[in-house]
């Protein structure tokens, strides 16, 4: 009996299953050509499948003019297993799909996906498509099942013809096998999603002329391929380029271990064995009834074999005492997995790295070994171009440029440091996966960042964002910062994203509409440290109540500079709050004292009366003092009434008292700037610095008085 | 019978009647259902015999068919959730289907003793005879080994540790001994145990490890949605009022779903429009908590006020049941009061009469 010229397999893309069938029917039928369902761009990236260095999970990135798609590979795919057994024997490979550079150019939407197998599903009682298959076809490896999965689709299909998008798919299939025949092969294998398969058995292959009048005259754009290494959690995102796949690492348990009829228990132990790496308990003897369990649901539910959801299910009520924690831990390490591909060094560049490279050409940034310094002057279009790219390849981790001194925002030079190191060649394939131009890249970068990050780092980098100019994502890190700080139960927390969010707030290029949100949201941190401050300065030790006092401080500073006299009142009536806590660290109480005094909300005897009232208490007062005056000397000149209720107390010391307290003080009075130091010296009786003697020349005061008056902004006197 | 309130095998002994007589599928040993028929008696459904069957609780399927399973591989059941989130109702209900029999009950408490759960003397007979089977006095917990039935234990984290450890035994060899007669109770194929606990307060003690392995954990979720919980306590609040007698009008539904949207957003630590993060306090917000609000506003508004509950009526309870720690929950209500209830358009005289009672 003559064997027929082609044998179509038709499989799951992904499915372990399915491998496993067609690796047996592979090695059965020796075919002399494999053909795969895949876009013709991918031929020449092939061979590199057999790359010692080639790990998967890996992608054929197909990208240009404004297109890009992702097709990716997993050890458990059937077209993977196909390819490795056709590169292993010599046996050359083609892919028959429309190619993207059709399919990407034809304006024809994409179908809905319609689940061929529901019917079928339904036929034999099962719920969905997924779960008859699974049973069907990915649970039971079989050489011959393809014949199977031909009827079966055949029935599901009908004699309809394919339409749109589909019909045009598979005449450029046919294509290619026709091609092929022409070529002598005689053993073709032919490797496609199941619900192609009806329309590729060659009895069914419509005329020649058909299938050609179908394909005169596509258009067509200009697109390249290139590996990519890629991730399972990629391969799970629902949204995005994923393939759909919900459980990769599940599945690659399956396709190495599935069908050896131990597969629950080997992934139930396996998750014991994760949990108790963490300290978790989970007994042997708690695997065998997680195991039981399981078969005992997959029974009330008519299976014949827990899938997935009762493993789950199982691991959650026996293992994990149904807390859902260590559960989303298992999930994230069995279920999803955290495997990333490989791809050979020699393999050809990602986009990203292209369009780096592109921008740092176009704004004349060699990228050299050597280094080198620039002065960027951020008025100049330029230059900004030049620091905004910097800025970006900052939030990829690829750290080209170093920032040479910090710089305040709303300044307009920057000087930068760089140094092109090879190791960024791969920074930039290892983040090719958030994105194929630097800009898109840095937003799904920075919209993780900012779902992880803490409290003050976010602020940092909404700061990052801006100057990055990525507005795009400023939304989502808002957002993240919103959430963060609403549930922020430290306080100290929240005063330290007061100085950053200031000086953000005075950078004049955020855009109206972001600033109103930044307000909006800067005055809801001062809604709740009115609320929670008050309660988190009681009972903090030393070091925690000065690390306070430098918040309060800087807290202090960074309002003052935006000048609005709602936040400052908030500001105020909290500190009010806060000074009639009792029991106050004297670094805090002391520096509230300041900022109230700062703040004119206390005349200069209250300061005096509050003061006195604190240094009466033993213990406190010389931190009280700090507090109070560290790096503020200059109110004991203004109110000569401070001084003496300061010189009281130290004289009135004991000797013991005095010794205990002098380092404190040394360290409170070093603060001061020189001047204030003299100045607070003279009336004391010290070393004054003799003021030269002046002779007034009258004519010559006259001339320059109008100028002085001029600078002072008063009238000038005529 | 005037009884006050009914067995779930008395209360829904047509329905379960129904189910024996159109159940076709096997039983474990002793059970009167089998776990196909105890799914659809706790989930509800129609059966061919034309008996419509009430679904028993409402929620996620799979948890009832977890429980279901987990009775059939003869492994002990504790049911894990917030006060309010149906644990005793659903335990009851597993019980009646599978054994026809939820008597067997012990309620935990601080005093439980040991003779609760093994078995104590009828000390006339013991001074007088001795030991003897007829002066020993059984558990609910040893009449179940006997008779292959399931147990209930109620509170499981409120009985003292070492009285939680006499059931390793029992769970683990599935057997009583009896030292005294030199005996032992061996449990008849069907006994099982179902305890519930609350995880929110962890109760008085903590359960040992020991003691955790022998159980298979179901948490039972609070409420889905909005919908769902407002339905809850509106009912729950019908008919304790009845039962109160309370001359109150049924509760308005706008001020009922303004506690059940301040429970849920509390509880959940984020406004319901999902926009606004906010503060849980440490109590545990349940929605056994928020049907005692509402009904104590009722009681209020009958007795004190107009007979119409307004949100004066409810602020009073409401405080009191965020406020549990005088100093943290009062700051997280603060908050939320000005972060949230105060922004909220119809909500002002809320917003007002909050602020009043908590001054």
């Amino acid at each position: 009996m003559s064997q027929p010229p082609i044998r179509v397999f038709g499989v799951r893309h992904h499915g372990p299953g399915s491998a496993a069938s067609l690796a047996l029917a592979l090695e059965a039928w020796q075919p002399d050509l494999v053909v795969l369902e895949g876009p013709s761009e991918m031929e020449p990236l092939l061979p590199l499948a057999d790359h010692p260095e080639m790990q998967p999970p890996v992608a054929v990135l197909i990208h240009g003019e404004g297109h890009a798609c992702y097709y990716p590979w997993v050890e458990f795919s059937p077209e993977w297993v196909a390819l490795r057994h056709a590169l292993a024997r010599a046996i050359p490979v083609r892919l028959m799909d429309l190619p993207q550079s059709h399919d990407a150019a034809l304006e024809i939407e994409r179908e809905r996906f319609t689940d061929p197998l529901a019917e079928l599903a339904r036929a034999a009682g099962f719920e969905d498509g997924e779960a008859w298959w699974e049973w069907v076809v990915e649970q039971r490896p079989d050489g011959e099942v393809f014949e199977g999965i031909l009827e079966a689709m055949r029935a599901v299909r009908g004699p309809a013809p394919a339409q749109g998008r589909e019909a045009l798919r598979e005449a450029w299939m046919r294509r290619t096998l026709r091609q092929a025949r022409k070529d002598g092969f005689g053993r073709i294998a032919c490797v496609c999603g199941a619900w192609h398969a009806p329309a590729l058995e060659m009895p069914a292959w419509p005329s020649v002329a058909e299938d050609e009048k179908l394909l005169k005259g596509l258009p067509k754009k200009k697109l390249e391929a290139l590996w990519i290494p890629w991730t399972y959690q990629r391969m799970a995102l629902e949204s995005g380029y994923g393939a759909g796949l919900d459980s990769p690492e599940f599945y690659h348990l399956i396709w190495q271990h599935g069908h050896d009829g131990q597969l629950t228990s080997r992934w139930m132990v396996l998750a014991a064995q994760l949990l108790r790496s963490e300290d978790l308990s989970a007994s042997p003897a708690s695997v065998v009834e997680a195991v039981r369990l399981a078969e005992a649901l997959a029974a009330l539910r008519g299976r014949n074999l827990p899938s997935l959801a009762e493993l789950e299910e199982a691991a959650l009520a026996v293992l994990c005492g149904g807390a859902p924690q260590p559960l989303a831990l298992v999930r994230s390490r069995l279920v999803v997995g955290q495997r990333m591909g490989q791809i050979p060094a020699d393999a050809p560049q990602v986009p990203l790295a292209r369009d780096v490279a592109a921008r740092a050409k176009r704004l004349r940034l060699p990228m050299e070994a050597a280094h080198r310094d620039y002065e960027l002057d951020l008025r100049k279009s330029t230059d900004l171009e030049r620091s905004q790219l910097l800025h970006r390849l900052h939030l990829l981790e690829v750290g080209w440029g170093q920032l040479r001194q910090s710089r305040g925002l709303g300044t307009f030079k920057e000087t930068w440091r760089l140094q092109w190191q090879p190791e960024f060649a791969l920074d930039l394939v290892r983040a090719a996966p958030w994105g194929n131009t630097l800009e898109t890249a840095c937003q799904a970068r920075v919209a993780t960042r900012a779902q992880e990050s803490s409290l003050p780092r976010l602020v940092e980098l909404v700061e990052s964002v801006l100057l990055a100019d990525l507005s795009g994502a400023l939304a989502d890190v808002l957002a993240a910062l919103q959430g963060r700080a609403a549930l922020a139960s430290d306080p100290a927390l929240l005063l330290q994203t007061l100085p950053p969010f200031a000086r953000i707030l005075r950078y004049p290029d955020v855009r109206g509409t972001d600033s109103a949100m930044l307000r909006s949201l800067l005055e809801g941190l001062l809604e709740r440290l009115s609320v929670g401050l008050p309660l988190a300065v009681a009972s903090l030790n030393d070091e925690a109540a000065e690390a306070m006092m430098k918040h309060l401080g800087e807290a202090h500073q960074a309002l003052l500079t935006l000048t609005e006299p709602a936040w400052l009142d908030l500001w105020l009536g909290t500190l009010v709050k806060v000074a009639e806590v009792q029991g106050v660290h004297g670094f805090v109480a002391g520096r509230v004292l300041w900022i109230l005094s700062d703040l004119k909300h206390f005349p200069s005897e209250e300061v005096g009366l509050r003061l006195g009232r604190a240094l009466s208490l033993s213990g406190q007062g010389a931190s009280f003092v700090e507090g109070l005056l560290r790096d503020h000397g200059e109110i004991l000149v203004h109110a000569p009434l401070l001084v003496e209720v300061i010189d009281n107390w130290i004289c009135g010391l004991s000797e013991e008292r005095f010794i205990e307290v002098l380092p404190l003080l040394r360290r409170t009075f070093s603060s001061f700037p020189r001047g204030v130091r003299s100045q607070l010296i003279r009336p004391r009786g010290g070393p004054t610095t003799p003021v030269p003697s002046h002779r007034l020349d009258p004519q010559r005061v006259a001339r320059v008085l109008p100028v002085v008056q001029r600078l002072l902004g008063q009238e000038v006197s005529s | 019978m005037n009884l006050l309130r009914q067995h779930a095998e008395q209360q829904f002994a047509q329905e379960l009647e129904a189910l024996r007589e159109s159940d076709t599928r096997p039983r474990p040993p002793n059970w009167k259902l089998s776990p196909w028929a105890v799914r659809t008696y706790l989930l509800g459904g129609r059966l061919d015999s034309g008996v419509e069957i009430t679904p028993k609780y409402i929620g996620p399927p799979r948890l009832m068919e977890i429980a279901v399973a987990t009775l059939a591989t003869d492994r002990a059941l504790l049911l894990l959730g917030v006060p309010g989130t149906a644990k005793t109702w659903v335990s009851e209900h597993l019980a009646a289907a599978i054994s026809g029999d939820s008597t067997l009950l012990i309620q935990g408490t601080a005093g439980t003793g040991e003779e609760s759960i093994r078995y104590g003397w009828n000390y006339a007979r013991l001074l007088a005879d001795g030991p003897s089977p007829a002066a020993l006095v059984a558990s609910p917990v040893m009449n179940a080994m006997r008779e292959g039935k399931v147990a209930r234990l109620e509170e499981l984290t409120r009985v003292p540790a070492e009285v939680q450890d006499t059931l390793i035994t029992i769970l683990s060899e599935k057997t009583l001994p009896v030292p005294e007669l030199g005996s032992e109770v061996q449990a008849v194929q069907g006994f099982n145990l179902i305890a519930t606990a609350n995880d929110r307060d962890r109760g008085v003690n903590e359960l040992s490890s020991a003691l955790k392995r022998r159980f298979n954990t179901v948490v039972l979720p609070v409420p889905a949605t909005l919908e769902e919980e407002v339905d809850i306590v509106s009912r729950r609040v019908a008919s304790l009022g009845k039962a109160l007698q309370l001359p109150a009008e049924a509760p308005a539904l706008q001020e009922l779903r303004r506690v059940v949207t301040v429970f849920r957003e509390l509880r959940e630590g984020v406004t319901s429009d999902g926009k606004t993060k906010v503060k849980s306090p440490s109590g545990s917000m349940s929605t056994a908590e928020c049907i005692s609000v509402v009904n104590q506003g009722l009681a209020l508004a009958a007795h004190f006020g107009d007979g119409r509950l307004n949100a004066q009526d409810v602020a009073a309870g409401l405080v009191g049941a965020v406020v549990k720690d005088p100093v943290q929950d009062r700051a997280v209500w603060r908050e939320y009061l000005e972060a949230v209830v105060k922004e909220r358009q119809d909500w002002k005289d809320l917003y007002r009469a909050c602020r009043d009672s908590d001054t």
